[in-house]
């Protein structure tokens, strides 16, 4: 799978876009809200956080999910109340990587997050769906930030983008 | 407590949790406060605490505005 991840901090869709493919590309939402480039066959995942933007566009479908990490008591609340799989106090990394498949996951099935996808184990790195492997990729395009991709293709060339 | 005040309540937790000054109506979704899922569990959970209730975990994923929370809150 070819995928190119594009990861700003001026948190502006449409330009990011622009400057990725030299020129305008109009972005559509399907009923379901998940987002396609009308004019361009690439899936498309977005998400963003404070002013982090970060676009997946691949061949393929793909879900991304960024979040800033940040070690709070909540977050334990959550794990217990939403997670199969348990979160040590304390392990807000394991917290934020639970969270960011989950949503990535959502968005590559073009779900969100449903309460199937919130009782989903996401320890493994490779999901079955109905029969089909899901895999999960992470960055850390900084120390505070991590991001998941969830993608039908085990083998990914990754080409980023910063913008 | 009556609607208004349910509101005041509501919007109180959402400025304290997403650190959020401008003015909140029933009608401001989440998405524009620039909240993700996240925040958005969060907010549910700080308000649960302050409601004394839980909210069903099939709402908290469905809510979009501050409305919604309204609504749910003045008929639990």
């Amino acid at each position: 799978m070819e995928l190119t991840l594009i990861y700003t901090t001026s948190g502006n869709v449409s330009r990011a876009l622009a400057e990725h493919f030299g020129k305008h590309v109009s972005l559509a939402k399907n009923e379901r809200g998940a987002p396609y480039l009308e004019d361009d066959p690439h899936y498309i995942s977005i998400s963003h956080k404070d002013h982090r933007l970060v676009i997946a566009l691949s061949d393929s479908p793909v879900g991304v999910d960024i979040e800033r990490m940040e070690d709070k008591p909540t977050l334990y609340c959550i794990a217990r109340r939403y997670f199969p799989e348990q979160i040590e106090e304390g392990d807000c990394t394991s917290f934020y990587r639970s969270w960011t498949r989950r949503e990535a996951y959502g968005k590559l099935l073009g779900v969100g997050l449903s309460m199937k996808v919130m009782g989903t184990d996401m320890r493994p790195d490779c999901l079955d769906h109905e029969g089909k492997n899901i895999y999960f990729v992470e960055h850390q395009p900084d120390a505070n930030y991590l991001v998941t991709l969830a993608s039908y293709a085990q083998e990914v060339t990754a080409i980023k983008e910063v913008l | 407590m009556n609607r208004n005040e349910i509101l005041d309540k509501v919007a109180s937790i959402i400025r304290e949790q997403l650190d959020y000054k401008g003015a909140l109506v029933e009608g401001t979704s989440f998405d524009e406060l620039d909240a993700d899922s996240l925040d958005l569990v969060e907010v549910i959970m700080a308000i649960e605490d302050e409601f004394s209730l839980t909210v069903d975990d099939d709402v908290v994923l469905s809510i979009k505005t501050i409305k919604d929370v309204v609504d749910y809150l003045e008929s639990h």
